[in-house]
């Protein structure tokens, strides 16, 4: 029962700040040249400082298993080239292939990943999922372009991509909190203070968007193929994904890390992406609906799973 | 030396925010249209959440003087009555007079005076403080709403004004947070957390906003009044208030929570009142900028001279 209200309290605050925003929706305060502005001001400006100040308050040296991070960028790799064996023998249409793989491993991390982090474990954990992102959001990005890029006729520009990543405001975030830890740089305390209160901005803001940008059309038309791609995306690989962190011996924070970069719904880029690089991009938006959809169910039962073995 | 360093580090982070609010519209990521949307999302949603989630979470252990608290009330009270009797003789602008009011009494009680009067007595004063801010920041918001109907130009209609009162999401907020105080009714633990992590958003987000809003370029139009409200809200009031409460036998702690009642700069709620209020909101924000930005040092003369005096 414990484990129950546990998992339960880690969970339902996400749902409701969704449920707040897609309320927000429903009576126009939110709309959604409000929502795409609002949204770039969370990715550009909060997000980034959110980044620096989790790495900066850590102390890195100490805290960070380099071995750690290695186990993950190699699982995370692993699960991409997966699918990029598997998919295309059970997609034919070249326009859905992209979207299907990078539907199924661009999780939410950031969004989603951190409140879930924070909620299982508190501060501690939050360093570990910090460095994590700042590492794989750099790799992601480039192999979601490369993947929608296999699959599409159009030419791409990789000199453009490159630049893109660099600049990538969670990235530039990431390295000057990684720089500054290292550097051992104290910030005046008033600075501080302003950097922790924008930082705990991110979380409540960016999931009532969430909630707000969700729609639903033509979902009916796509179910079987939504079905399939939501069971593999929150049950099958994070299973996948947890099973072999356990089999490693990794335990709490850092299975808890796993799974608040693994277990979240499919990544709204995706759907950005998808429309950039003349995919099927109403597919790749009824991804990101319907697993964020269900993403709190699964994610519910991944952690009351856990903590019921004693494994958090 | 000590108390300027402290009331810096109470102040600086909100100047900051603000800043970067001014820096965020200089390089067009917050525009017009995006900020009147914020605004109303900050009004509607992010303060009644902040109101409700102040007056749920205090918690009063300590036995408490009834007859001090009284005695604050009616000071607070009597302000209000006396800068309307004041303000109208020197002040022509209708548009103005309500904004100058609520300019001059309402204080950011909720972020400077428990930090405030933790920094100077500990832990001993801060039920008091508490208390205060639950029975003081509603009836000032109930006051407001009356204020700024009374000076606006549209014709006077008390049944429209007894509405508005009770419409306004602020006081929704503060009554249902008092209601729920008061029945001791005890939220879920999931609901908590939603409702707390809401409220953490609001005042980051609301000082960004403002920064991008303010005009300083205007600043010199409007310098009159500013210097005559900057004056009257961080100078007059807290030394009348606190000459009253001396001269009433009040010393040490006591002392201490009028005058972090009082001397707090002006509340940043004043700005989106003014502006739902159809009055002069670009006064509004410039007085909460410009109150925000000198606090740190009357504050800090406030304490150094009581301290020399002994009195604290």
């Amino acid at each position: 029962m414990d484990n129950f209200i546990f998992s339960l309290n880690v969970v339902l605050p996400l749902v409701f700040l969704m449920f707040i925003g897609s309320f927000l929706r429903r009576i126009n305060i939110f709309d959604e040249d409000f929502l795409r502005k609002l949204n770039k001001i969370t990715y550009c400006v909060l997000l980034p400082v959110l980044l620096f100040n989790n790495i900066y308050t850590s102390k890195v040296s100490g805290e960070i298993d380099l071995k750690f991070i290695i186990f993950f960028v190699i699982l995370a790799l692993a699960v991409i080239g997966i699918l990029l064996i598997v998919i295309p023998r059970y997609e034919k249409d070249n326009r859905n292939r992209g979207v299907l793989i990078q539907g199924l491993f661009r999780g939410q991390f950031v969004f989603f990943g951190i409140p879930l982090m924070a909620n299982i474990s508190g501060d501690e954990g939050l360093v570990v999922l910090s460095t994590l992102i700042a590492i794989i959001v750099p790799i992601y990005n480039f192999l979601a372009v490369i993947i929608l890029d296999l699959f599409t006729d159009e030419r791409h520009n990789y000199k453009a991509t490159i630049i893109s990543i660099l600049t990538n405001p969670l990235v530039i975030g990431s390295l000057l909190g990684i720089a500054a830890s290292v550097l051992q740089i104290k910030l005046p305390s008033a600075l501080n203070k302003t950097i922790a209160d924008i930082s705990k901005t991110v979380t409540p803001i960016s999931l009532m968007i969430l909630g707000g940008v969700i729609e639903i059309n033509n979902i009916w038309k796509n179910r079987k193929k939504l079905i399939l791609i939501a069971a593999v995306k929150l049950f099958i690989i994070p299973s996948f994904a947890a099973l072999i962190t356990i089999f490693f011996g990794y335990r709490g924070i850092e299975l808890g890390a796993v799974l608040s970069m693994i277990a979240p719904p499919t990544a709204v880029a995706s759907y950005t992406l998808a429309q950039q690089h003349d995919c099927n991009d109403e597919l790749a938006g009824q991804i990101v609906f319907f697993t964020t959809l269900i993403s709190p169910f699964s994610i519910f039962l991944f952690i009351f799973v856990f903590k019921t073995f004693g494994l958090f | 030396m000590e108390n300027l360093i402290f009331s810096l580090n109470a102040v600086l982070p909100l100047v900051f925010l603000m800043l970067l609010g001014a820096f965020l519209r200089k390089i067009n990521v917050f525009d017009k249209d995006f900020l009147g949307k914020a605004n109303k999302f900050i009004f509607k949603v992010l303060f009644p959440f902040f109101l409700f989630n102040n007056i749920y979470s205090s918690k009063i252990s300590e036995e408490i003087d009834s007859n001090f608290i009284i005695f604050v009330v009616i000071i607070s009270i009597a302000v209000v009555g006396l800068l309307i009797v004041i303000i109208p003789k020197y002040e022509k602008d209708n548009k103005n007079r309500g904004v100058i009011i609520q300019g001059m009494y309402r204080g950011n009680t909720t972020l400077f005076a428990t930090a405030l009067i933790s920094n100077i007595f500990g832990n001993e004063g801060l039920a008091i403080v508490t208390m205060l801010i639950a029975i003081i920041s509603p009836t000032y918001i109930f006051l407001t709403v009356i204020i700024l109907d009374l000076f606006t130009d549209e014709r006077q209609n008390y049944k429209k004004t007894l509405i508005s009162i009770l419409s306004n999401p602020l006081i929704i907020g503060s009554l249902l947070g008092i209601a729920v105080y008061t029945l001791q009714i005890k939220l879920p633990l999931a609901m908590e957390k939603t409702i707390a992590d809401i409220a953490k958003t609001t005042t980051p987000i609301a000082l960004m906003t403002l920064g991008g809003e303010i005009e300083i370029n205007n600043i010199w139009k409007n310098i009159k009044p500013l210097v005559f409200v900057v004056a009257g809200k961080l100078i007059i009031f807290p030394a009348i208030a606190t000459l009253i409460a001396i001269s009433y036998g009040y010393r040490g702690v006591e002392l201490g929570v009028i005058l972090s009642m009082t001397a707090p700069p002006t509340a940043v709620t004043s700005y989106a009142l003014a502006q739902q209020h159809n009055c002069n909101y670009e006064l509004a924000g410039q007085i909460v900028f410009l109150t925000t930005l000198i606090s740190p040092f009357t504050i800090f003369l406030f304490v150094y001279i009581f301290k020399a005096a002994g009195l604290f």
